[in-house]
C-alpha cells in the first residue's frame, strides 16, 4: 500500500461525482484526499464514504483561487510533506491544467486522461489517436501523477476514516499569471466532458430552438446536451457543445445520439462511452454500425416519447 | 517580435491507424498533418508578426518526414524552422520539452512561444507546461482569445460548460492555442513554393545530451480500440421503442 | 445474409452499387446480393471530384454518360435520397489547331447522338467563366447539360434504391474465395458465410485484380494517385448566385469546377504515381494519401495561368487518393473470357461519370445476354494476354500523363512497346516500317522510303503518311505486295459435330466441299453482327476459322460459351502457332508460282478456295482471297517457318519489285472494296441484311443463332442501310461517327472512312435511312464540325465485278 493522493474537485460545496470515481480508482491504497481551500469539513463524510483515509485540507498564503501556479505549488508541498507516491485527479479542464503544472514543478511523470490505472504496477491505459487506439504505458520514477477520464471508473463506496489534516503550504506565487475574471456562461449547464449522460443532436435537429426538446429529456436523466459538428457548422449550437474531433472528447456512461450520422470524426470524441444509443431516421446511417442500441425513427417523435417514458 | 511555434507532425485525424509491432504504427502510408491545434498557434504568431514585425520560428521534434509539416507551417507564413530529429515514434512529454528547450535556447529567446492545446496523437496535454517549467515562463493552455498590451498578455481560456477564465500573464510566455483563437489561413500555392526555400535547421536529438532511456513514460503496448459490431435494433411503435429503451438502460445496462 | 442469389456483386463503390441497383430494379429483385468488405464508397468513390459530363472520346461511352445523367437526375424522386446534382454546363478548351480538330471530331460525333453541344469563342468562354484567363485559347466546346454530383450521396441513393427493389447489401463482408460448382453455378465464400449464385459481377475497384485472381484471371488494372485541390472560399463566387461551368483545359492537363463557394482544381500530372501496384492491401479503406505537391506543381501553375484567382487563394484541402487505370484508360466491363457468367465492372477512372449508365447497360447485358449498345470500347476482352500486369504498369505511366492529350485516329504511342512481333519484324524494321500496335502486335502501318522520317504526325487531317500510303496502294494495284497479317485470330474447329455446330453458329452455309472458303459472320441472338469470320473447310470434320485479330478473345469466348459439352466438337487456338503473309497484286501469282511447288493456275486454284501448298520447304495453307480486292493469296504457315517463307517469297519476288504493304494501305483498299470491318460496320447495332453481305444470310437453312431476329427484320424491313459515299473532302477524310445529313436532317452516321488511293476519292461507309440509299443521292457528311458534300455511290468503287481478284 502506498500513499496515494486524490485531488478532489468541489462544485458548490459538493464533491463532484467524477472525483468519487477517482477515489475508487485509488482503492486499496492509503488514500489522501487533497482538498484545496476551506471545504474539507463540508465534504468529509462523502470522502470518507468513498475511501479517503486522510483528508488534507490545503491552504496557502495569497490569492490561491486566482493563481493556478500557486495552487500547483501548494499541492506539490503537500505531496512532498505526506510522501505521496501517486497522485490522481480528474481529467477535467482544471484537473488537466493543474496536474500538468504540478508535473512541471516536480519534474515527475504524468499520464493524462487515463481510462485504467494500476497504481502498484505503475501502469496506465489511455487513448491515443483520438480514441482509435489504447496505449499501455509504464510509468517511471518514484512519484507519479495521473488524471483519469471522467466516468471511466464507476464510484464504489469503501468507508474509511476520513481524518482531516490541516496543511498550510509555505509557498510563494511566482507571479506569472493571474486569473482576473471568470466569465460565467449564460445558462447553467452540466460540463459535457464530465457529464455521466449525454444526449447529442445532429444535423437532423434542424434548428437551434429544437435543442429545447433534448434539454427537456436531458434534465430527466441528469444529462448534458451536445451537438455534432454538422449541427454546429449549421449554426444550431455553439462550439462549446460540440462533441468530436475538433470539439470535446467525452466518455459518459450513456451517450444518446439523435439524428447524428456517425462520421469518424464524431466517433473520435465519444467512442469510449460505455453505452451508445443512436436514433436516426435513415436506417443506413453509419452510426447504426457502431453503436449498442439503435432506433430507426424521426427524432421529433422518438425523443418526446422517451421524455414522457422517463417522466413515468 | 520573435515568436516560436512548437508544431507536432501527427497522423491525419481521419487516418486509420495500423499497428506495427507491439508499440508502433505504420507511418509510411498514412497522411500526416500539423496537429490541428498547433495551426491556431501558427496563425496567431504569423498575424502578430505581420502586425508588429519580427519573425516566426517553427520548432518541431520529430522524424525526418516532419519536414512536410514544417513546410506547411512555413507556407502559412512562418519564416524559418528548427527540426530536432529523432527516430522514435513516441517521445515522452518530458524529453520532448527538454528537446524544445534546447532548440529554443540555441536559437535565442523569444517573446512568445505558441503550442497547440494538445497533440491529437498522444493527447498528453503537458509538454507546454514542462517547457514553461524548464524555461521558467508563465503558461496558459486552451487559449481561445489573446490580446497583447504593454508587455502583458491577456488571454481567455474555456474551463468547461461554457465558462471562461480571463487571465493576465507576463511576457515572455507560453500559450497553448485552442479553437476559437483565430481562423488559420489556408496556404496559397505561391507561399507553398516560397516555403520550399526557407531555412530548416536540423538538430540531431542525439546531440542534445538527452537520454531517451530516461523517459518518464514508456509505451508498452499499442492496441486498436475494438469497434462495436453493430447495434441491437429496437423495433415497434414509437411508444414501444421508447419504453423498451428506458427499460434496457435502467435494468440491463444500469446507466440511468 | 442469404445463401442463394442469381447475382452477387462484389464491391460497394459507385459502380457495384449501380449494377446491383439496376439488376434489382430490372427484375432480379431480391435475388441480387452486394458484398462490400468495408463501407460503401471506401475504395475510390470517396475521393471522386464528382464531375459528370457527357464528354467522352468514345461514341458509345458518350452514350453511357448520357444515360448516367438521365439516371442521376431521377434518383432522388425515386429513392427520396438527394444526390447533390447541379447542372453547371461544361467547357472544353483548345489552345492549338490540332486540339480544335479534336474538338471538331467530338462536336460531330456528339451531333450523331443529337446532343446539345456548341462551339464557343474565347470571349464567350470568358463570359461564362469570369475567372478564366483566355490568352492563347482558340475556342472550345460547350455542353450546357453537364453537371456534378456528390459521389457519396449518389452511391447511398442507388444503394437505397437497390434495397427498395429487394437487393441485399452486406457491408463488412469479405470475399475470401470463389469456386465454380459442377453445375456451373458459382460459390462465393465470405467471412459471413457462403453464397451460391448464377453470376458474379466483379466491381471490386482497387481490388478487382485480386478478385479476378480468385478465378484465375489476370486483369490489367492498377491504381494511380489522383489529386485534386479544394480552394478556400472565394468571395466573388460566394456572392454570385450562379454555378460556374466545369472547365477542362486539356492542353494544360487540368480541370476546374465550382464547389459551394469555391473551386476544385484537378489534374493529370506528367509523372503519375502508381499506388500499391503489386496489389492493394485488403484493409485499405478510404485513406487519404500524402499529397505530393512537388509532383503536381506544374499542373497547379498551369491552373494559376488559366485561372489567376487560384494564385491568390489558399488550399483548403488537397485530396489525394487511388483511382484505377487500365492500359487505355477505359474500364473493364462485361463477360470475362473464358469464363461463363463472370462479369467485370472495374478498372474505372471516371466511375462516377459512368456509373449510372454502366449499371443500366451491364444489367441489361447480364439479364438479356446481349448489350443494348455496343460496349466493345469498354469490353474487358479487348485486351489480350499481352496486357498483363507488367505491360499495364508501363503503359499507364503514359496513359495517365497523356489522359488529356489530344486524341488522334492515327496515333500509336510508344509506351510499353513492342510486345508481340512477327518473326519477320526485323525485316519490316529494315524496310523502314512505321509500326502501329494492334492487340499487342507490332504491325507496320506504312513504309516510307529510306531516309524519310519514321514517325507519323498525329492528325485528324491527312498526315505525312498520305503520300507513302498512296504509293503502297498503287504498288498493290500494279505490281505485287506483301502484307503481314500474322496477328489474325485463328481457330481450328474439329470433330464429328463440327460441321453441324458451325452451321448453328453462323448465318452462312458452312462449306460442303473440302477446300472451300465461306465468309461466315457469327450473329448474336438478335441477328446483329457478333463476329467477322471466314471458314475454310479442310476436311469434313476439320475447319479452319479466321477472325479479326483484335476480336480474338471476344470471338473465341463466344465460340467457347456455345461449344457443345458432349465432346463432339473441339476448339484449338492456332493464333500463336501460325503466321500469315498475304501476297496481293497482279503479279502475286507469278511470285508464288516461282516460290512454290504447285499449280496455281486459275483453273487449278480457284478464287475463294484453299489448298495445302509447299512454299519453299514449308507446308502452307493458302487461301485464295484477300482484304484489298486484288489477285491475292493468304499464306498461313507454321510460325517458326515465317522467315523461311518470307525469304522464299521475296527471293521469288525480286524480279517483280515485291514490296511490303502496311495497314493504312490495306484499310484504304478495303474501303474502296466496301469490305466491312469488325466493330466499324459489323457491330451489335446492325445485321447482315442491312449491308452488302446480305448474301451471306441463308434463312433457308436450319436454325442458327440470330435467325429469328433476321426473319423479324426481313418481315419488318430494315431501318438503316449500309452505303458507300464519295465525299468532297480535301484535307480531312471521314473517319467514322460523322453525321450524315440531308436537308438539315440527320439521316445516318458513318461507320468508317478514309481516302481511297486507287480510286483517288475520299470515301465513307455508313448506315443511312434506306430511302436515301440510291446511288447518286446527294447529302452532306459532317467532318470536324464542317459539312462536306457527299453522294451515294455503287459499292464497291474499285473493280465492281471483282475481275482482279478472280483473274
Amino acid at each position: 500500500m502506498s500513499n496515494t493522493g486524490v485531488l478532489i474537485e468541489i462544485d458548490k460545496g459538493e464533491v463532484k461525482d467524477t472525483s468519487l470515481g477517482v477515489l475508487t480508482a485509488a482503492a486499496g491504497e492509503q488514500i489522501y484526499a487533497l482538498v484545496l481551500g476551506d471545504d474539507a469539513a463540508k465534504v468529509k463524510d462523502k470522502l470518507a464514504l468513498y475511501g479517503a483515509e486522510h483528508i488534507i485540507s490545503i491552504t496557502a498564503p495569497g490569492d490561491v483561487a486566482a493563481s493556478p501556479d500557486l495552487q500547483a505549488q501548494a499541492i506539490t508541498a503537500a505531496i512532498k510533506e505526506y510522501d505521496l507516491k501517486a497522485v490522481l485527479g480528474t481529467a477535467s479542464s482544471t484537473g488537466k491544467d493543474l496536474f500538468a503544472r504540478i508535473a512541471a514543478v516536480m519534474d515527475v511523470s504524468l499520464v493524462s486522461d487515463c481510462v485504467e490505472i494500476d497504481i502498484t504496477e505503475k501502469r496506465a491505459k489511455k487513448s491515443h489517436f483520438s480514441g482509435k487506439t489504447f496505449a499501455d504505458l509504464k510509468i517511471n520514477g518514484d512519484v507519479f501523477l495521473c488524471t483519469i477520464r471522467p466516468n471511466s471508473i464507476e464510484p464504489a463506496e469503501a468507508p474509511a476514516a476520513g481524518n482531516i489534516i490541516e496543511f498550510k503550504a509555505d509557498v510563494k506565487d511566482p507571479g506569472f499569471i493571474k486569473i482576473i475574471e471568470t466569465k460565467k456562461s449564460s445558462a447553467e449547464k452540466l460540463d459535457l466532458t464530465e457529464a455521466p449522460v449525454i444526449i447529442t443532436g445532429g444535423r437532423a435537429i434542424k434548428a437551434a430552438e429544437n435543442y429545447k426538446m433534448l434539454e427537456e429529456c436531458a434534465d430527466l436523466m441528469g444529462a448534458a446536451v451536445g451537438a455534432s459538428r454538422a449541427a454546429v457548422d449549421a449554426g444550431f449550437a455553439p462550439h462549446s457543445m460540440q462533441v468530436g474531433q475538433t470539439g470535446k472528447t467525452v466518455s459518459p456512461k450513456l451517450y444518446i445520439a439523435c439524428g447524428v450520422s456517425g462520421a469518424v470524426q464524431h466517433f473520435a470524441g465519444m467512442k469510449t462511452s460505455k453505452v451508445i444509443v443512436a436514433i436516426n431516421e435513415d436506417k443506413d446511417a453509419p452510426i447504426f454500425g457502431k453503436c449498442d442500441y439503435g432506433i430507426i425513427g424521426d427524432i421529433f417523435e422518438v425523443v418526446p416519447a422517451l421524455t414522457s417514458k422517463l417522466k413515468e | 517580435m520573435k515568436i516560436f511555434v512548437c508544431v507536432k507532425h501527427v497522423p491525419d485525424t481521419a487516418a486509420s491507424i495500423k499497428l506495427a509491432g507491439d508499440t508502433g504504427f505504420e507511418d509510411s502510408e498514412i497522411k500526416f498533418i500539423a496537429s490541428p491545434y498547433d495551426e491556431y498557434g501558427i496563425e496567431e504568431a504569423v498575424s502578430l508578426v505581420e502586425k508588429n514585425g519580427g519573425e516566426v520560428v517553427i520548432v518541431t521534434v520529430g522524424k525526418d518526414d516532419a519536414v512536410s509539416t514544417i513546410r506547411g507551417a512555413m507556407a502559412m507564413g512562418a519564416h524559418r524552422a528548427i527540426l530536432v530529429k529523432t527516430d522514435s515514434q513516441f517521445l515522452d512529454s518530458s524529453l520532448t520539452a527538454k528537446a524544445l528547450k534546447a532548440a529554443i535556447e540555441q536559437d535565442g529567446a523569444g517573446d512568445i512561444i505558441f503550442t497547440g492545446k494538445g497533440s491529437v496523437d498522444t493527447e498528453s496535454f503537458q509538454t507546454q507546461y514542462r517547457l514553461a517549467g524548464l524555461l521558467e515562463m508563465p503558461v496558459v493552455n486552451e487559449v481561445s482569445s489573446l490580446s497583447l498590451d504593454d508587455g502583458k498578455a491577456v488571454v481567455e481560456r474555456e474551463i468547461g460548460s461554457g465558462e471562461k477564465e480571463v487571465i493576465e500573464m507576463t511576457l515572455p510566455c507560453i500559450i497553448g492555442a485552442d479553437r476559437g483563437l483565430n481562423e488559420p489561413r489556408y496556404p496559397k500555392f505561391p507561399d507553398i513554393m516560397k516555403a520550399k526555400k526557407k531555412e530548416i535547421r536540423e538538430i540531431e536529438f542525439s546531440s542534445l545530451d538527452l537520454d531517451e532511456s530516461n523517459a518518464m513514460v514508456e509505451m508498452e503496448k499499442l492496441e486498436l480500440v475494438p469497434e462495436r459490431s453493430g447495434a441491437k435494433m429496437i423495433d415497434g411503435s414509437v411508444d414501444d421503442q421508447a419504453e423498451q429503451l428506458v427499460k434496457i438502460l435502467k435494468q440491463d445496462e444500469k446507466v440511468l | 445474409m442469404k445463401t442463394n442469389a442469381r447475382a452477387v456483386v462484389i464491391g460497394g463503390g459507385v459502380i457495384g452499387v449501380s449494377v446491383a441497383y439496376h439488376l434489382a430494379k430490372y427484375g432480379w429483385k431480391d435475388e441480387v446480393i452486394l458484398l462490400e468488405k468495408h463501407e460503401l464508397t471506401s475504395g475510390s468513390t470517396w475521393m471522386s471530384a464528382g464531375n459528370v459530363s457527357f464528354f467522352h472520346p468514345s461514341y458509345y461511352c458518350t452514350q453511357i454518360n448520357i444515360k448516367s445523367v438521365e439516371i442521376f437526375k431521377q434518383l432522388e424522386a425515386e429513392t427520396g435520397q438527394n444526390v447533390g446534382w447541379h447542372t453547371t454546363g461544361s467547357i472544353r478548351t483548345a489552345d492549338n489547331p490540332g486540339r480544335m480538330d479534336e474538338l471538331g471530331y467530338y462536336y460531330s460525333m456528339n451531333r450523331c447522338l443529337g446532343m446539345d453541344v456548341s462551339y464557343v469563342t474565347p470571349d464567350e468562354i470568358k463570359k461564362m467563366h469570369p475567372f478564366i484567363q483566355t490568352d492563347g485559347l482558340l475556342g472550345g466546346l460547350y455542353w450546357p447539360d453537364d453537371g456534378d454530383v456528390d459521389p457519396n450521396s449518389l452511391t447511398q441513393a442507388m444503394a437505397k434504391g437497390a434495397r427498395q427493389h429487394g437487393a441485399e447489401i452486406n457491408l463488412h463482408t469479405m470475399v475470401s474465395a470463389i469456386e465454380q460448382k459442377k453445375s456451373g453455378e458459382w460459390l462465393v465464400k465470405t467471412d459471413k458465410g457462403d453464397i451460391t449464385c448464377e453470376c458474379i459481377v466483379n466491381a471490386a475497384g482497387l481490388w478487382a485484380p485480386e478478385v479476378s485472381k480468385m478465378v484465375g484471371i489476370e486483369i490489367p488494372s492498377i491504381a494511380i494517385t489522383h489529386t485534386h485541390i479544394l480552394y478556400e472560399k472565394i468571395n466573388a463566387i460566394a456572392e454570385a448566385d450562379t454555378m460556374l461551368p466545369l472547365v477542362r483545359d486539356p492542353d494544360k492537363s487540368i480541370y476546374l469546377r465550382q464547389e459551394m463557394d469555391s473551386l476544385i482544381l484537378g489534374m493529370y500530372e506528367a509523372n503519375g504515381q502508381q499506388w500499391k501496384k503489386h496489389g492493394v492491401p485488403w484493409d485499405y479503406a478510404q485513406e487519404e494519401i500524402n499529397p505530393d505537391i512537388d509532383n503536381i506543381s506544374d499542373c497547379i501553375m498551369n491552373g494559376i495561368e488559366r485561372f489567376p484567382v487560384l494564385g491568390d487563394t489558399g488550399f483548403k484541402h488537397v485530396t489525394a487518393g487511388p483511382i484505377t487505370y487500365t492500359p487505355n484508360g477505359n474500364p473493364l466491363v462485361g463477360p470475362t473470357a473464358p469464363l461463363k457468367n463472370f462479369f467485370q465492372a472495374c478498372g474505372y477512372s471516371f466511375g462516377v461519370t459512368q456509373a449510372g449508365g454502366i449499371g443500366h447497360y451491364l444489367a441489361g447485358w447480364i439479364m438479356n445476354g446481349e448489350p443494348e449498345i455496343d460496349l466493345w470500347d469498354v469490353d474487358s476482352r479487348r485486351f489480350g494476354s499481352y496486357a498483363n500486369w507488367a505491360y499495364n504498369t508501363e503503359k499507364i505511366a503514359d496513359t495517365y500523363a497523356e489522359l488529356y492529350s489530344a486524341f488522334y485516329p492515327n496515333e500509336f504511342r510508344d509506351a510499353a512497346r513492342p510486345n508481340r512481333t512477327s518473326p519477320i519484324y526485323e525485316y519490316q524494321k529494315k524496310a523502314n516500317a512505321v509500326f502501329g500496335d494492334y492487340y499487342g502486335w507490332e504491325c507496320p502501318n506504312y513504309f516510307p522510303p529510306e531516309g524519310e522520317d519514321g514517325y507519323e504526325t498525329p492528325s485528324w487531317r491527312r498526315s505525312n503518311a498520305f503520300k507513302h500510303v498512296k504509293n503502297e496502294c498503287k504498288h498493290a494495284m500494279e505490281k505485287v505486295g506483301i502484307i503481314d497479317l500474322t496477328r489474325f485470330a485463328k481457330t481450328e474447329i474439329s470433330g464429328e459435330g463440327a460441321f453441324e455446330w458451325l452451321n448453328h453458329m453462323t448465318c452462312q452455309n458452312v462449306p460442303q466441299k473440302d477446300g472451300a472458303i465461306a465468309l461466315a459472320p457469327m450473329l448474336d441472338h438478335n441477328g446483329n453482327f457478333k463476329s467477322d469470320m471466314t471458314i475454310t473447310r479442310i476436311s469434313k470434320d476439320q475447319f479452319f476459322c479466321v477472325t479479326a485479330s483484335v476480336g480474338k478473345k471476344h470471338d473465341q469466348h463466344w465460340l467457347l460459351e456455345n461449344l457443345p459439352t458432349d465432346g463432339s466438337v473441339t476448339m484449338d487456338d492456332l493464333t500463336y502457332k501460325m503466321g500469315c503473309l498475304v501476297l496481293v497484286g497482279p503479279d502475286s501469282r507469278k511470285v508464288l508460282e516461282k516460290s512454290c511447288h504447285g499449280d496455281l493456275s486459275n483453273e487449278a486454284f480457284k478464287f475463294s478456295t484453299s489448298q495445302e501448298i509447299y512454299v519453299g520447304r514449308t507446308k502452307c495453307r493458302i487461301n485464295r482471297m484477300n482484304y484489298v480486292g486484288e489477285l491475292g493469296f493468304e499464306i498461313f504457315h507454321p510460325i517458326e517457318q515465317q522467315v523461311a517463307v518470307y525469304n522464299a517469297l521475296t527471293d521469288a519476288g525480286k524480279d517483280f519489285d515485291i514490296k511490303f504493304i502496311g495497314m493504312h494501305a490495306m484499310n484504304s483498299m478495303r474501303l474502296e472494296k466496301g469490305y466491312l470491318a469488325w466493330k466499324s460496320e459489323m457491330n451489335v447495332h446492325h445485321t447482315p441484311l442491312e449491308t452488302n453481305v446480305a448474301w451471306s444470310v441463308k434463312l433457308d437453312k436450319n436454325d442458327f443463332i440470330g435467325k429469328e431476329g433476321l426473319i423479324r427484320q426481313k418481315e419488318q424491313g430494315i431501318d438503316l442501310k449500309l452505303v458507300c459515299l464519295e465525299v468532297e473532302a480535301n484535307d480531312s477524310d471521314p473517319w467514322g461517327y460523322n453525321p450524315i445529313i440531308k436537308n438539315g436532317e440527320k439521316i445516318g452516321m458513318t461507320s468508317s472512312g478514309g481516302y481511297g488511293h486507287r480510286v483517288e476519292k475520299s470515301i465513307a461507309l455508313g448506315y443511312i435511312k434506306p430511302e436515301f440509299s440510291a446511288a447518286g443521292t446527294d447529302m452532306d457528311v459532317e467532318i470536324l464540325g464542317r459539312a462536306r458534300k457527299a453522294k451515294v455511290v455503287t459499292m464497291p468503287l474499285y473493280d465492281p465485278e471483282n475481275k482482279k481478284m478472280k483473274s
